[in-house]
């Protein structure tokens, strides 16, 4: 992928901070016009429960426990840790299971995500709902962001946006979120972006072609109604 | 579709009560936009620009339906600047548009067509059924939501009542889905049938039926060319010229009809592939019901001002990137004799009845034309009797070969030696008759001729088949059994055969009895005229049914399958919007 060469080393391979997985800024909902809705995760350890799981990153409307896996970043890959019944690619998950591009998660009897990595140039992945269980709202994917999160018409992108003439690059370091395309002109809020440019909730990236913008996930229990 | 038009950012409030998150798309009619209201509930919401008034009639008469297979809208409102948004569910599957593009550019396997198109007839007769067309079905406007499919833009439709029906003079849909009587201002229901065929017929080839390279060209096409079937599975091609019938009332009655006949062509799937047989026509004739062409003023006008919707996307070819369409592996051969499919026995009785009794009338017309022209003058005994013996004969034979053939039509390919014992041991039947026959009315068969006193069999075992230079009862036997064991019947009988007479079969029955006779030491005359004679009677006896009108035959016989559908949950690659 273009440009992509010049990122910041991946977050896997520097030392980090163990993230407490439930600071507003980890977790973000991406908006895009004419893609999706997608749920953006930064925390090292990513837990998926039911519906009576306020606390976890992802919660489903499905038939789970309250804690039923979670999913570690760990040296620049990914390992699964079962919690309630769960399997990998039809087989019984271990106690930690490692995941690769392509796996089938099936969490309890009937729900079924898709584990991907479509770039070995970024440690980041993308979730995809197999099953038609989603969050309360509808989502169309969740990234699991380690530094990057790649936007493009691109089958190596994390989103893919079949209609984008080029790519365009997320970056999380240091608890922001920042944006940069090499070859795409951006506009954030309406000022032309040069180099990369810091994006917070509220500020609306436009390019020729493309628009999208990101909002915290609201964690207040009374407005669950926004839950991603 | 270009994003940046979207008139509305994220994360304001148009109207009142509704966050904007994102805008899913943008079409002739307006810009749709996901939004949340604020109790939570997330909608798409429309907002009208051009058409609006169109639309918004529409809308307003389909705002209480209810179907699982439809898009619900639930309410209009205006805004503060008066602009009006319709407030539907939103769906979160891909278009079937996108599905095409993304994952079947070739076109989808049969099973996956179905599933579409169950979904789509279910919804589409529902509206049909309380007198609304839709107007605007196209794959953009189909979705999939967890298995289940759900029609969009039901706003489009109109009420149809007879005094309606014509009056509107403008066209809108989708041109490469458009039917050909929307040029002429007609809306009835039918248009939503050809709409489905070509969406049909798109998913399996992978490009619309009739592509072009400006709005004109292609209504055109609607209006005059036929549809080239030839990328289609065999079974379908009838199915689909059916649906897509130039004249509304050749067409398919509706969608639910179109799913039957798309089921009970694919039932006819034989379970082995048989050889096809050298006579098989290759294809069904396309039916003859194109009207009279219109002038070409009409068409013209009809492409330059009629049409308003459609001229963004008529430079683009809509044949999808990839291999050109390939026959793959659901490829089944046309309906025929050996297409097996279950047939009620009330059928099979009252056709295999209807056929001997027909048989009678065409003996007899056989062996009076044959006296007429003097085919019994030979002989020391001409007479009458001889005519009236070989009719006899004829028609013993030919209901042999009726019930023979009758009795296991339907059964496909795994019944073929049953087929071909029953007739053998039916011929034996019929030419014992045939024997007692000339014994009862003393009536001699012509003389054996040189080649013949020298025949290669004289006798089976101790039986000899020949005596006085005429054939014994062994040698009527053998005669026939071997003349009914060595031709397939089937194909001359069967409601499925591939032409009501056919020349070419008659020949070669007149070899193949002129062989026996030669061999067996049978007087050839009478060899040749009983092989062709039971041929021609059986072919007109025996019903049969048009290439076009099979799937529905099939469908008639065969109660239709629940509607449910069965599909499977859609899986959602994250970037589906």
């Amino acid at each position: 992928m273009p440009g992509l060469t010049d990122t910041r080393p991946m977050t896997a391979s520097r030392p980090l901070p163990a993230e407490p997985s439930s600071t507003s800024e980890s977790r973000q909902l991406l908006w895009i016009d004419g893609v999706g809705g997608f749920l953006l995760l930064t925390g090292q350890a990513v837990s998926i429960g039911g519906p009576t799981s306020p606390d976890a990153d992802i919660q489903l409307l499905a038939s789970l426990s309250r804690r039923h896996a979670t999913i570690h970043r760990d040296d620049g890959g990914y390992l699964l840790e079962p919690h309630g019944p769960t399997r990998v690619n039809q087989r019984q998950a271990a106690e930690w299971t490692e995941l690769t591009d392509g796996a089938d998660i099936t969490l309890g009897n009937t729900v079924q995500l898709g584990f991907h990595r479509p770039t070995v140039l970024s440690g980041s992945a993308r979730l995809s709902f197999q099953s038609d269980h989603r969050p309360s709202h509808s989502l169309d994917g969740v990234v699991l962001v380690a530094d990057t999160c790649l936007l493009g018409p691109g089958r190596d992108c994390h989103i893919r946006c079949p209609e984008w003439e080029d790519s365009v690059i997320l970056i999380h370091r240091d608890r922001q979120w920042l944006v940069r395309s090499p070859r795409v002109a951006l506009e954030v809020n309406g000022r032309r972006l040069r180099g990369e440019s810091e994006i917070g909730h509220g500020q609306v990236v436009t390019g020729p072609d493309l628009r999208f913008h990101i909002e915290p996930l609201k964690t207040d229990s009374s407005h669950r109604g926004a839950r991603g | 579709m270009s994003t940046k038009k979207f008139t509305f950012a994220p994360e304001t409030t148009p109207l009142a009560g509704y966050t904007i998150k994102r805008g899913i798309q943008r079409g002739g009619f307006g810009e749709v936009y996901y939004a949340h209201s604020d109790g939570g509930k997330e909608v798409a919401l429309k907002l009208l620009h051009s058409h609006a008034e169109v639309e918004l009639r529409g809308t307003e008469l389909c705002l209480n339906l209810k179907h699982p297979n439809l898009i619900s809208i639930h309410d209009i409102k205006r805004d503060d600047d008066g602009d009006v948004w319709i407030v539907m569910e939103y769906v979160s599957g891909a278009t079937l548009d996108g599905v095409l593009t993304e994952e079947f550019p070739d076109g989808m396997p049969t099973t996956e067509v179905r599933n579409w198109l169950a979904g789509l007839a279910a919804g589409v007769d529902y509206l049909h059924d309380r007198g609304i067309v839709h107007r605007d079905l196209k794959p953009q406007n189909l979705h999939r939501e967890a298995g289940q499919v759900k029609i969009g833009d039901v706003g489009l439709s109109k009420i149809i009542t007879p005094s309606q029906r014509g009056a509107q003079t403008e066209s809108i849909g989708t041109i490469y889905y458009m039917a050909p009587e929307i040029s002429r201002g007609e809306y009835g229901p039918e248009i939503d049938v050809y709409s489905s065929a070509a969406i049909v017929y798109e998913l399996l080839t992978g490009h619309v039926p009739f592509d072009g390279e400006t709005t004109a060209e292609i209504l055109n096409r609607h209006l005059t060319d036929q549809p080239d079937l030839q990328p289609l599975p065999p079974a379908l091609r009838p199915v689909l010229a059916h649906a897509l019938a130039k004249d509304p009332a050749e067409r398919t009655a509706n969608v639910g009809t179109l799913l039957r006949e798309f089921d009970a062509a694919l039932a006819g799937k034989p379970t082995i592939s048989p050889p096809p047989p050298p006579e098989v026509v290759a294809d069904p004739p396309n039916p003859d019901n194109s009207p009279v062409p219109p002038a070409a003023d009409e068409v013209t006008s009809a492409g330059t001002g009629g049409v308003t919707v459609a001229a963004e996307n008529s430079s683009t070819s809509r044949t999808r990137p990839g291999r050109p369409p390939q026959p793959t592996s659901y490829d089944v051969n046309p309906l025929g004799p050996l297409s097996p499919r279950s047939i009620p026995l009330s059928r099979r009785g009252l056709e295999t009845t209807a056929a001997m009794t027909a048989a009678i009338l065409f003996s007899g017309l056989l062996a009076g034309g044959g006296w007429w022209i003097g085919m019994f003058d030979e002989g020391t005994r001409a007479t009458p009797l001889a005519a009236v013996a070989y009719g006899l004969t004829t028609l013993v034979a030919s209901w042999a070969v009726l019930i023979g053939t009758k009795a296991w039509e339907g059964t496909g390919t795994e019944s073929l030696h049953l087929r071909r014992l029953s007739l053998l041991l039916l011929g034996g039947g019929a030419g014992a008759a045939g024997w007692w026959l000339h014994r009862v009315l003393l009536i001699d068969l012509p003389p054996l001729t040189e080649t013949q006193n020298s025949g290669l069999v004289d006798s089976v075992g101790a039986f000899e088949l020949v005596h006085n230079s005429q054939p014994t009862l062994t040698g009527y036997v053998i005669f026939f059994s071997l003349l009914f064991g060595t031709r397939r019947w089937w194909w001359h009988t069967d409601s499925f055969r591939p032409k009501r007479l056919r020349v070419a079969s008659l020949l070669l029955t007149l070899t193949v009895s002129g062989l026996l006779g030669l061999v067996l030491r049978f007087p050839l005359e009478p060899a040749i005229a009983w092989g062709v004679g039971i041929a021609v009677v059986v072919q007109l006896a025996a019903p049969w049914v048009t290439p076009e009108q099979r799937a529905s035959r099939i469908a008639d016989d065969n109660p239709p399958p629940p509607e449910t559908v069965d599909a499977p949950p859609n899986p959602q690659g994250a970037t589906d919007g």
